[in-house]
C-alpha cells in the first residue's frame, strides 16, 4: 500500500497549499528542540573537568577525545552483556508470541476470546506490582545470576503488546492465500512459516527494534538479578564508569552514555526503513 | 419431554465443543509457550501480590494476616496516598494530552510536506533521539534545572529575574517535572500517527482541496477523526505507562520535596524496597491495577472512531 | 588471521561486482564486522604486570604527644596484574568482602594525575593469604547506581550476598529482624590469636564501637573497627575575603559570619534537605536538639549505654515522654533562621560539595572521611574545621552552652556477616571471623585508616595527622541523631515535614500537630515489626 506518492503528487501537482518553507521552519525548530538533549550529551562528553567548570553549557575546545578512549575500554564487556540480553529475550519472546498471535488471528477455537482478554489484561498489570514476587519466583527457580533470569521475565512482559499487534497484522492477511495453500495440501505449520511470517516481516522488525530498545534501557531488573556488577548491561556499566574513573571526570561518564547508545543508533539507522514501514503499515492501532 | 431434550441438547453442544477442541488442538499447543511464561511471571506474581495486600510481610519472616488494615492505612486522613493520587491524576492527564497532541502535530506537519526527501529527513530527525537512553535525557534535564548552576536559572539571571528552585521547591517541582522532555514529540508516536494519516485514501483529501478547505479545516474534519484508532492505542498505552512509571522519582526527585512529586508507583517501590513493608506495597499495587483497569475501560468507551460515528 | 581477511572482504564486497555504488547491505555487513572487531579488541585483557615501589615519607602521630614524626617506608604504589603467570592453586574458601571505602582501588581504575591508589587492604589480604594458602580474599565492587537497602534486599532474598558486607549502625535492628546479620557475640568473646595478650576480641574496640553493633537484645551482630566525626569545614580564602578574622563559636557569631559571607557574594552554608545527600538535616538535628535537651536525654537511656536506640524511643513514646516537642519546635525556629544562608533550592537536592570545591559555598558540614578526598584531589584553597555553633543561654535559657560533636561509630569498617550463612555454609563462618580478626590488628587498622581518613576505634591504632581538629576537645558525643534512629521511613517523613515547614508553608501550631501525628504513626510501624516492645 503506497498512497504516499499519491498524496505528495496531489499536493504537488496543481493545488495551492501552504508553502513547504513555513512547515519546514516549524518542524525544524521542533526537531532541533527534540534533538537538543542529544546535542548537549555529545558536547558534554567531550569536556574535561575543568572545561565543564568553566563553561558548562557551550561547547569548548579542544575536544577531549580521550574521554571516549577511557569509556570504550571499560564499556566493552557491558555492551556484550546487553547484546546477550537482547538476543536471548527477543528470540524467546517471539518464539512464544508469534504462534500465539497467529492462532488467535486465523482460527476460531473455543475459548479464543477468553484467552485474548486474558492477554489484554496483562497490559494493565503495573510492572512494579510484580517486581518483588517475580524476584522471589526467579530465586526459587534458581534463575538468579543466570541469563535466563533476564530472558524469561522480560519475554513474559513483552508478550501482551506483541501478541496484540501481531494478531491485528495476521488477521489482515487475505484469506485466499491460505485457502490456496490449504488446497495445495500445506500443513498449518508450513502456512505459518512460509506465508504468514514473510508477509508480517515489516511489523515484526518494528516490534523487534522496539523490544531491543526497551531491553537496552532496562536497569532495575538486572540490578536485582545479578549480584556481580560484571554481568550488568551497558546502561548500568555507564554508572560504574563514574565509579571507576572517579568523580572528577564526568565527561567520560557522558562519553560512556554515548557509547552505550551507539549500538542502538546503528540498529535504528540500518533498520529505519523497515521500522518506519512496519509502523506505517497500519497494523498498529486499536 | 422438554427436560430430556434440553439435557440432550446441552450434552450435544458440549460434545460439539469438544470436537472443535480436538480439531484445533494445535492452537492450544501454539499458545502454550506464551501462557507458560505469563502464568509463571505475570499471573502468579499478581495473585501473590493481591494476597499479600491483606498481610503484613517483610519478605523474610512469615506474613501475618491483617485483613483490610493496609487499605485503611492508605486511606487514613494523614496518609500521603491522597497526595500521590492527586499528583498521578495531574501527571497522567498531562501525559495523555501531550502524547495525543504533540506527536500528532508533528505528524500532520510532516504529512503536508511536498518533498518526499525532506519528509524523510524530518522523520529521521524525530526518530533518532530514541536511541538516547532515557536515563540520559533525565540527567541532562536535571542539570538544566539545577538551581545554582543550571541553564534555566542562568538565563533568568541574565534577564534580571530571581532564580527559581524548579525541581527543588514543593511549589514548582511537579510543574517542572511535567515540563521535562519539551517538545514532547516522541518518535514512535509520530510514526504511528503518520501511518494513520497516510492510510487516508487520497480521494478524500483531493475532494476537500477542490472544495477549497484550508489546511486547518482538513485537519479537524478529515484527518483527526480518521486517526482516532491510532490515538486510542497511544492513549491507552500511555495511560498504562504513566500510571506505573517511577523512573523520574528514582533518579531525580525521590518523591519530590514534601511529597510534591510522589506517585503511587513510587510509594509502592519505596514501601517495598526501603521500608521493607511488602504488605502495604502490595495493597498499593492492587489499587493501581484497579485504577488502570478502570481507566482503560473508560478510554475504550468514550473515544469512538469516526467510522463508528458514520455508521450511526 | 589473513585467511579470515580474504574470506570476509569478498563477503562484504559481494554486491559490487560491476562497480555499482555501495549498497546498504554492504554497509551493514561492514559495520557488523567492524563493530565485532572493535568489541573484541576492547575485550582483550591487558597482559601487563607492573609493580612500582616508591620510598615514601609517612607522617605518623606519636600517641600521647602532639608530635608528628616522619618515617621512611617502602610502599608498593601501583600494581596492575592482568595475566597471571601461573595457574592459581585450588582454594578451599573464597571470602567475598565488600570493604566499602576501605577496599583497595579497583586495578581497572584509571586515575588522573596526582591521585593515589588505595593499596593497604590488598597488602593485608596478601599477607593473610600467604599465612592461609587455602583462603582467597576477593573484593566485591558495589554496583554503582544501586542504593544499599535495595541491593541488600535483593541479595538477601537470593542468598548471594558478599560474605562480609557493610551496614550503618542505624540499620542494625531492622536487619537483624530479618536475619540479615549473623550473631557473632560468641566469637567476640573469644581471644584474637593475632593480637598478643588479647583475652577477648571485643576488648580491642572502644565502647562506642561495641555499642554500635549491639542490638536491643544485647547480642552483637558485627564488628566496627573505625568511626567518624563530623565538623564544619570552611574555605579560609572566603573568610579572609569577607573580612572574618576570628573563628565563630556561638550561634549569633555564626549568624553574623554568614551575613558577612552573603554580602560578599558567597553562599554562606552548603546544605539541603535531601536525605540521600548525606547528611545536613540529620546532622543539624543531632547537633541542635542534643544541646536543647541536654540533661533530659538521659531519661530515655534505659540501658545506660550513652546512646539512644530505637527500642528506647519506641517505648518512651508510648510512655509519653518522647519526643520533647518544645525543644523540637525551638530547633525548627533556629534552622529557619539559618535557611536564608543556604543555597537556592535547598528543599531539594543540591550538589553543595561540588559548589564548595568551586569556591561558591563557603562552608558545610562534613565527616572526617572527606579528608581522603581532599588529599587525593586537593582543594584549590586552604581549609580548616570548626565545631558546631554553641546555643547560648540568651537563645535557650536551659542551654548548657557546651560543645557537642557527632563522633562515633559510622566508619568505613562496620562489617557484618549474612545471617543465612549459619544454615547454608556454617563451616565458612569461622574462616571469615579469622580474616576479620586478622584485619583488626592495630597496625592494620592504622594502615587502613591512613587511607580512609576515619577515626580508629581500635585500641593501639592511630589516625592521620589531618584528623587533629577532630581530637579537639568537645563535651559530649551526641546520643541522639534524628528520626532516622527510628526507621528509614521515619527519616523520610521527617524530611518531608522540614520541606513543608521551613520555606514558610506552615504555622507553628500546624507543624507541631502534624509532627506529633507523623511521629506516632512511625512508632506504630516500628511496633508492628517488634510487637514485644509494646508497653502496657
Amino acid at each position: 500500500m503506497e498512497p504516499k506518492s499519491t498524496i505528495y503528487q496531489v499536493h504537488n501537482r496543481k493545488f495551492r497549499i501552504s508553502s513547504d518553507w513555513t512547515i519546514s521552519a516549524a518542524l525544524g525548530v521542533l526537531g532541533f528542540l527534540t534533538f537538543l538533549p542529544l546535542i548537549i550529551l555529545l558536547e558534554l562528553s567531550l569536556k574535561s573537568q575543568q572545561q565543564m567548570a568553566d563553561a558548562p553549557w557551550l561547547p569548548s575546545y579542544p575536544f577531549r577525545l580521550v574521554n571516549y578512549a577511557k569509556a570504550f575500554r571499560i564499556m566493552g564487556p557491558y555492551i556484550i552483556n546487553s547484546v546477550v540480553f537482547a538476543l536471548g529475550t527477543v528470540t524467546i519472546s517471539f518464539a512464544c508470541s508469534t504462534p500465539t498471535a497467529y492462532s488467535m488471528a486465523r482460527y476460531s477455537f473455543p475459548g479464543r476470546r477468553f484467552f485474548y482478554l486474558a492477554i489484554l489484561a496483562l497490559l494493565m498489570i503495573p510492572g512494579v506490582l510484580t517486581l518483588i514476587t517475580r524476584f522471589v519466583i526467579v530465586v526459587n527457580l534458581g534463575l538468579n545470576n543466570t541469563n535466563f533470569g533476564i530472558w524469561l521475565p522480560l519475554a513474559a512482559s513483552a508478550q501482551a503488546f506483541q501478541i496484540i499487534v501481531l494478531r491485528t497484522s495476521f488477521a489482515s492477511l487475505p484469506e485466499e492465500l491460505f485457502e490456496a495453500a490449504r488446497l495445495d495440501g500445506a500443513s498449518e505449520k508450513a502456512m505459518l512459516l512460509n506465508i504468514a511470517l514473510p508477509l508480517a516481516k515489516p511489523i515484526m522488525l518494528t516490534l523487534i527494534l522496539l523490544q531491543i530498545h526497551e531491553i537496552w534501557n532496562t536497569y532495575i531488573w538486572p540490578i536485582m538479578i545479578f549480584s556481580r556488577p560484571e554481568r550488568y548491561p551497558a546502561i548500568l556499566g555507564v554508572l560504574s564508569l563514574g565509579q571507576l574513573i572517579t568523580e572528577r571526570d564526568p565527561g567520560a561518564e557522558y562519553a560512556g552514555y554515548v557509547i552505550a547508545g551507539l549500538p542502538m543508533l546503528l540498529l535504528f539507522s540500518l533498520g529505519s526503513r523497515s521500522f518506519i514501514r512496519g509502523l506505517t503499515s497500519g497494523a498498529v492501532k486499536m | 419431554m422438554p427436560d430430556r431434550r434440553w439435557a440432550m441438547a446441552k450434552v450435544g453442544s458440549f460434545a460439539k465443543v469438544l470436537r472443535r477442541v480436538k480439531r484445533y488442538w494445535f492452537c492450544y499447543a501454539m499458545m502454550s509457550g506464551t501462557f507458560a511464561l505469563i502464568i509463571t511471571f505475570s499471573y502468579y506474581p499478581m495473585a501473590s501480590t493481591f494476597y499479600h495486600g491483606f498481610t503484613i510481610w517483610d519478605g523474610f519472616r512469615p506474613e501475618r494476616w491483617v485483613g483490610m488494615a493496609n487499605y485503611r492505612e492508605l486511606f487514613s486522613s494523614d496518609s500521603v496516598f491522597y497526595r500521590s493520587l492527586c499528583n498521578i491524576a495531574a501527571l497522567a492527564t498531562w501525559h495523555v494530552f501531550r502524547a495525543a497532541s504533540f506527536p500528532l502535530l508533528g505528524a500532520a506537519l510532516i504529512y503536508r510536506i511536498r518533498s518526499e526527501r525532506t519528509a524523510y529527513v524530518f522523520r529521521l530527525l524525530f526518530v533518532l533521539p530514541i536511541v538516547v537512553p532515557s536515563v540520559v535525557s533525565i540527567l541532562v534535564w536535571r542539570r538544566l534545572y539545577d538551581p545554582n548552576v543550571g541553564l534555566f536559572n542562568e538565563i533568568l539571571a541574565v534577564v534580571g529575574l530571581r532564580p527559581l528552585a524548579w525541581l527543588n521547591s514543593p511549589k514548582t517541582a511537579l510543574a517542572s517535572l511535567m515540563f521535562m522532555g519539551f517538545p514532547w514529540i516522541d518518535g514512535v508516536g509520530l510514526l504511528v500517527y503518520l501511518a494513520g494519516l497516510l492510510a487516508i485514501p487520497g480521494e478524500i483529501i483531493e475532494a476537500a482541496i477542490v472544495d477549497g478547505a484550508s489546511g486547518w479545516r482538513r485537519f479537524w474534519s478529515i484527518e483527526l477523526p480518521l486517526v482516532v484508532p491510532q490515538i486510542r492505542l497511544i492513549v491507552i498505552l500511555d495511560v498504562i505507562w504513566s500510571l506505573q512509571s517511577f523512573g523520574w522519582q528514582l533518579l531525580v526527585t525521590g518523591g519530590g520535596p514534601d511529597y510534591a512529586t510522589t506517585v503511587p508507583a513510587w510509594q509502592m517501590y519505596q514501601a517495598a524496597m526501603t521500608a521493607g513493608r511488602f504488605g502495604i506495597a502490595s495493597a498499593i499495587g492492587t489499587l493501581l491495577f484497579v485504577l488502570i483497569f478502570a481507566l482503560t475501560l473508560v478510554n475504550n468507551a468514550t473515544i469512538r472512531s469516526a467510522t463508528e460515528y458514520q455508521a450511526n | 588471521m589473513t585467511l579470515w581477511f580474504w574470506k570476509i572482504v569478498p563477503w562484504i564486497r559481494e554486491e559490487t561486482k560491476m562497480g555499482e555504488r555501495i549498497t546498504r547491505r554492504q554497509l551493514m555487513r561492514a559495520g557488523a564486522v567492524g563493530g565485532l572487531a572493535a568489541l573484541l579488541a576492547a575485550c582483550q585483557p591487558k597482559v601487563v604486570e607492573t609493580v612500582v615501589t616508591k620510598v615514601v615519607k609517612e607522617t605518623v602521630i606519636v600517641e600521647g604527644t602532639p608530635e608528628v614524626v616522619e618515617k621512611e617506608v617502602t610502599r608498593v604504589v601501583t600494581r596492575i596484574v592482568d595475566a597471571p603467570t601461573k595457574a592459581p592453586e585450588a582454594k578451599k574458601y573464597t571470602i567475598l568482602h565488600w570493604g566499602r571505602s576501605a577496599a583497595p582501588t579497583d586495578p581497572k581504575t584509571e586515575l588522573e594525575e596526582g591521585q593515589t591508589r588505595r593499596v593497604a587492604y590488598q597488602e593485608i589480604a596478601d599477607e593473610y593469604m600467604e599465612l592461609h594458602p587455602d583462603v582467597e580474599i576477593e573484593w566485591y565492587r558495589f554496583p554503582a547506581g544501586s542504593s544499599i537497602n535495595e541491593w541488600l534486599l535483593a541479595r538477601m532474598t537470593a542468598q548471594d550476598c558478599p560474605d562480609i558486607y557493610w551496614a550503618d549502625t542505624e540499620d542494625i535492628w531492622p536487619h537483624i529482624n530479618k536475619n540479615w546479620a549473623l550473631d557473632i557475640t560468641a566469637y567476640l568473646n573469644q581471644p584474637n590469636p593475632y593480637v598478643p595478650g588479647n583475652e577477648r576480641w571485643r576488648d580491642q574496640f572502644e565502647d562506642v564501637a561495641i555499642v554500635s553493633q549491639t542490638g536491643p537484645d544485647g547480642k552483637m551482630y558485627g564488628v566496627n573497627m573505625d568511626g567518624a566525626g563530623v565538623m564544619t569545614v570552611y574555605n579560609k580564602n572566603a573568610f579572609a575575603e569577607a573580612g572574618i578574622t576570628q573563628e565563630p563559636r556561638t550561634w549569633s557569631e555564626f549568624l553574623s559570619v554568614w551575613q558577612a559571607l552573603l554580602d560578599k557574594g558567597y553562599i554562606p552554608f552548603g546544605g539541603d534537605l535531601d536525605g540521600s545527600n548525606c547528611c545536613y538535616q540529620h546532622w543539624t538535628e543531632a547537633h541542635i536538639y542534643n544541646q536543647l535537651v541536654w540533661d533530659k536525654i538521659w531519661d530515655w537511656d534505659d540501658d545506660g549505654n550513652k546512646v539512644i536506640v530505637v527500642k528506647e524511643l519506641a517505648q518512651h513514646t508510648q510512655m509519653g515522654d518522647a519526643l520533647d516537642w518544645e525543644s523540637y519546635l525551638k530547633m525548627m525556629h533556629l534552622v529557619k533562621e539559618w535557611t536564608p544562608f543556604l543555597p537556592t533550592g535547598y528543599e531539594g537536592h543540591i550538589d553543595y560539595r561540588d559548589l564548595f570545591r568551586k569556591g561558591k559555598v563557603a562552608m558545610y558540614l562534613e565527616g572526617n572521611w572527606a579528608l581522603r578526598n581532599f588529599k587525593s584531589d586537593p582543594l584549590p584553597f586552604e581549609f580548616a574545621w570548626l565545631p558546631f555553633p554553641i546555643i547560648t543561654k540568651d537563645i535557650w535559657p536551659d542551654s548548657p552552652e557546651k560543645v557537642v560533636r557527632i563522633q562515633g561509630a559510622w566508619g568505613a569498617m562496620q562489617y557484618h556477616i549474612p545471617g543465612y550463612l549459619a544454615q547454608t555454609d556454617p563451616d565458612k563462618v569461622p574462616v571469615i571471623i579469622d580474616w576479620l580478626r586478622f584485619s583488626s590488628q592495630p597496625e592494620n587498622v592504622t594502615a587502613l585508616c591512613a587511607e580512609t581518613a576515619t577515626v580508629p576505634l581500635t585500641y593501639g591504632a592511630t589516625g592521620v595527622p589531618g584528623l587533629a581538629p577532630f581530637s579537639q576537645h568537645y563535651d559530649r558525643a551526641v546520643p541522639y541523631q534524628s528520626w532516622a534512629t527510628l526507621s528509614s521511613s521515619a527519616y523520610q517523613a521527617e524530611e518531608a515535614l522540614w520541606q513543608a515547614y521551613l520555606p514558610g508553608g506552615m504555622t507553628d501550631a500546624e507543624f507541631l500537630e502534624k509532627a506529633q501525628r507523623v511521629w506516632n504513626a512511625e512508632v506504630d510501624k516500628v511496633l508492628e515489626a517488634n510487637p514485644d516492645w509494646k508497653v502496657d
